[in-house]
């Protein structure tokens, strides 16, 4: 077991002596996408704020009296909203990335001898600047409607971000190796990461989920994305329990579920979504390193 | 660390598999799948060879013998089946110049990135700078996103970081034809001092005038095996053998497949040529028709460059088809041409041994190695070798006596020999 496990020590330390690679590719990557366009670098500023904008409008003012009847703009449910979509489209933005990673950087790959499992590790690095950027615009509505809580979770904070990336990565190098190996991974991952999106507590609250499924909602709590996406809200203060968005299914001693019964804590979620990120780190590493010598001939 | 090879390779192999399409990897990677679904392509197959530390070998083979599959390998970016090598020292390849840069980028910014992906750091960077943009020549444009640049500047900013990188290994894929005719000698030049400081270079090439000119080795491979290794001259000179006898059969020549570059425009600012004229060597009057015998000259007027170089001149004499007759050079003889501004070089041919026919020929100027062609220009006229009494057939009266033997017992007469003087 441990022969297995130990390779992957070696991953911090391939990173830590090419960090000047890893900065190369990761502001080729952050400049490469705006570089001849006039706003440049603030497309990553500005994009986030529309987007924001948007959310805000149709769901908290459009949508609203169905939410919550009678209420006017429901600000509680645009940033719900939009704290699931940073940490759902930051996590799909880099895996969506690195699928095509290997593909990609062909050249390199072929010509150039450099270790390759380095090649995701921009994409993730990038989202999290996206990710950074919306959860600022989250941070300033939220604290300026009153809606958001400085706590202990505070501190979670940074540790949800670690694992978020730690799962982006794991996951986008299986889905760079199995690119290589099956081309059909990237026009499935576009399918797939858009059923997951709406699989993943976005739009809807977990209350939702017992309401419609009852005991069946396990179903849906073993997702990945699940823990990960409630320890992104919690952890960014969204802790209101107005409107009994954030009430989560439980039992009591007899299995009756009990309503309201408060969400786990965010360590809670930061702890199952840590398990799930180093599951998916330590598959995708040994995946890809594995086959990586083969990378060359099949690309 | 001097006694051991450079390179050392131990019976490598290499097998591509060709799938016709993307389910025949598939089904064989089922249990009960009993037929191979591809087509295996031996790419490299049981090659051993060593490299000695400063020497420089060349690699020569048709298209698909395995040359670029064994620089990848030897590269690090692709693995051998089964076999093993080991290469001494530092390492650098130039499998394609400009691998990994990035066009949205500035010429700038991919020095120091190229940098990093062969291992240098951006101070050590810092300090080889300047130099890589005096080499590269591309001052004007170092800021300039590389999407702008002509591909070959592309080339240009690519040799120049590659060569500044100081390998004790160097494995260059066909990378010599880079840049303008001024840029090419600079690279050849940088290529002969890097052999000089008895660094070793692995070197393949489809042009055998290359090999032979840089090489002290050879390497021939044919279908990923090795066909012949040793001498430069030597194995350029069997393979050139087998590529013409092939070339009979395809009814093409070896020139086809590997178009030399032919540089017949020229820089005024480098060595060139002004003219090439066949002359009656005796009398020193333009004649281009001649019979077997004539004292023939061929006058070539060499202009140097505006910053006068050391330049070597040879002339070719070739059929229509292309194959060259004979040639000359003030390289291979060893005689210095020390021509400042304008002057001219006359190569005398006391005795005219070609038959009747018409002969086209080449000149052309060259560096002081006689490797980088500034110039090549033929001659105004061809030359025309008229029916004389000479009754021989073919293309050249080559001396040659007779000598008839009986083999029969029962008369055995002394054999009878004949010379006849040419």
């Amino acid at each position: 077991m441990l022969k297995h496990v130990l390779p992957i020590l070696g991953y911090p330390k391939v990173m830590a002596s090419n960090t000047e690679i890893l900065a190369n590719f990761f502001w080729r990557d952050l400049l490469g996408r705006f570089r001849g366009s006039f706003l440049g670098i603030f497309w990553v500023l500005i994009q986030p704020i529309f987007m924001f904008a948007i959310y805000f409008f149709v769901f908290g003012y459009l949508f609203a009296p169905r939410m919550a009847p009678g209420a006017g703009p429901n600000v509680e449910f645009a940033l719900y909203l939009f704290s699931g979509i940073i940490a759902f489209s930051s996590f799909s933005e880099s895996t969506t990335r690195s699928c095509g990673v290997v593909l990609e950087n062909g050249n390199l790959v072929k010509k150039v001898r450099f270790p390759c499992e380095l090649l995701p590790i921009p994409n993730v690095l990038v989202a999290m600047i996206t990710y950074l950027v919306g959860a600022v615009v989250f941070l300033i509505v939220g604290f300026s409607f009153g809606m958001l809580e400085v706590g202990p979770h505070t501190f979670a904070w940074p540790l949800v971000i670690l694992v978020h990336a730690v799962m982006s990565l794991g996951f986008g190098l299986i889905l760079a190796c199995l690119q290589v190996l099956i081309r059909d991974t990237a026009h499935l991952y576009a399918i797939a990461s858009q059923a997951w999106f709406f699989l993943s507590p976005v739009f809807w609250f977990p209350r939702m989920l017992e309401e419609k499924l009852g005991s069946w909602s396990w179903v849906l709590e073993f997702n990945p994305m699940y823990p990960l996406v409630h320890a992104h809200r919690q952890a960014l203060g969204f802790t209101s329990p107005n409107m009994g968005l954030m009430v989560h299914y439980a039992e009591d001693a007899s299995g009756k579920p009990i309503m309201g019964a408060p969400l786990e804590s965010v360590w809670y979620h930061t702890g199952i979504a840590a398990i799930w990120a180093f599951f998916f780190l330590f598959i995708g590493y040994s995946f890809f390193t594995s086959r990586k010598n083969k990378f060359s001939d099949l690309v | 660390m001097s006694d051991t090879p450079a390179i050392s390779v131990k019976k490598v192999s290499k097998t591509y598999r060709i799938y016709g399409n993307p389910y025949g990897r598939i089904k064989e990677l089922m249990p009960w799948n009993d037929r191979p679904h591809h087509q295996a392509v031996h790419a490299v197959q049981d090659l051993s060879f060593e490299v000695e530390q400063g020497q420089t070998v060349g690699l020569v083979g048709g298209n698909g013998a395995g040359k670029s599959t064994l620089l990848k390998i030897l590269t690090g970016t692709t693995f051998p089946d089964s076999g093993s090598y080991q290469i001494c020292g530092k390492v650098a390849s130039l499998l394609e110049l400009g691998a990994g840069f990035s066009m949205d980028f500035t010429g700038r910014e991919n020095i120091y990135m190229n940098g990093a992906m062969m291992g240098i750091s951006r101070q050590e960077m810092r300090k080889r700078f300047d130099e890589i943009l005096e080499f590269s020549e591309l001052h004007e444009f170092i800021d300039a996103p590389l999407r702008t640049y002509s591909s070959g500047m592309i080339c240009r900013l690519g040799f120049s970081v590659a060569v500044a990188t100081e390998p004790d290994v160097l494995i260059i894929d066909e990378i010599l034809s880079v840049g303008d005719m001024h840029f090419q000698s600079k690279c050849v030049e940088r290529i002969y001092d890097y052999k000089k400081r008895g660094k070793t270079l692995l070197f393949c090439s489809h042009s055998l005038y290359d090999v032979r000119q840089i090489c002290d080795y050879a390497i021939w491979l044919d279908k990923g095996a090795m066909q012949m290794k040793g001498d430069a001259v030597e194995v350029t000179n069997e393979y050139a053998t087998s590529q013409t006898q092939i070339s009979k059969k395809a009814r093409r020549s070896v020139e086809d497949e590997s178009p030399d570059l032919i540089p017949t425009h020229y820089d005024d600012a480098l060595p060139h040529l002004l003219g090439a004229t066949l002359i009656d060597a005796d009398t020193g009057e333009p004649q281009s028709r001649f019979v077997p015998g004539d004292r023939v000259g061929v006058r070539l007027h060499v202009k140097n460059g505006t910053v006068p170089e050391e330049i070597t001149v040879g002339v070719a004499v070739t059929m229509h088809d292309r194959t060259i007759v004979f040639s000359a050079s003030t390289e291979m003889d060893g005689i210095p041409v020390d021509i400042l501004g304008e002057g001219y070089a006359t190569l005398i041919l006391p005795s005219l041994l070609l038959l009747a026919g018409e002969y086209v020929l080449m000149c052309g100027v060259m560096d002081k190695h006689g490797f980088h062609r500034y110039h090549q220009l033929p001659t105004d006229q061809d030359l025309k070798v008229m029916n004389s009494k000479v009754k021989d057939l073919g293309v050249f009266l080559h001396e040659h006596e007779w000598k008839v033997e009986q083999l029969d017992e029962a008369s055995s007469p002394e054999p009878r020999q004949s010379e006849r003087p040419v």
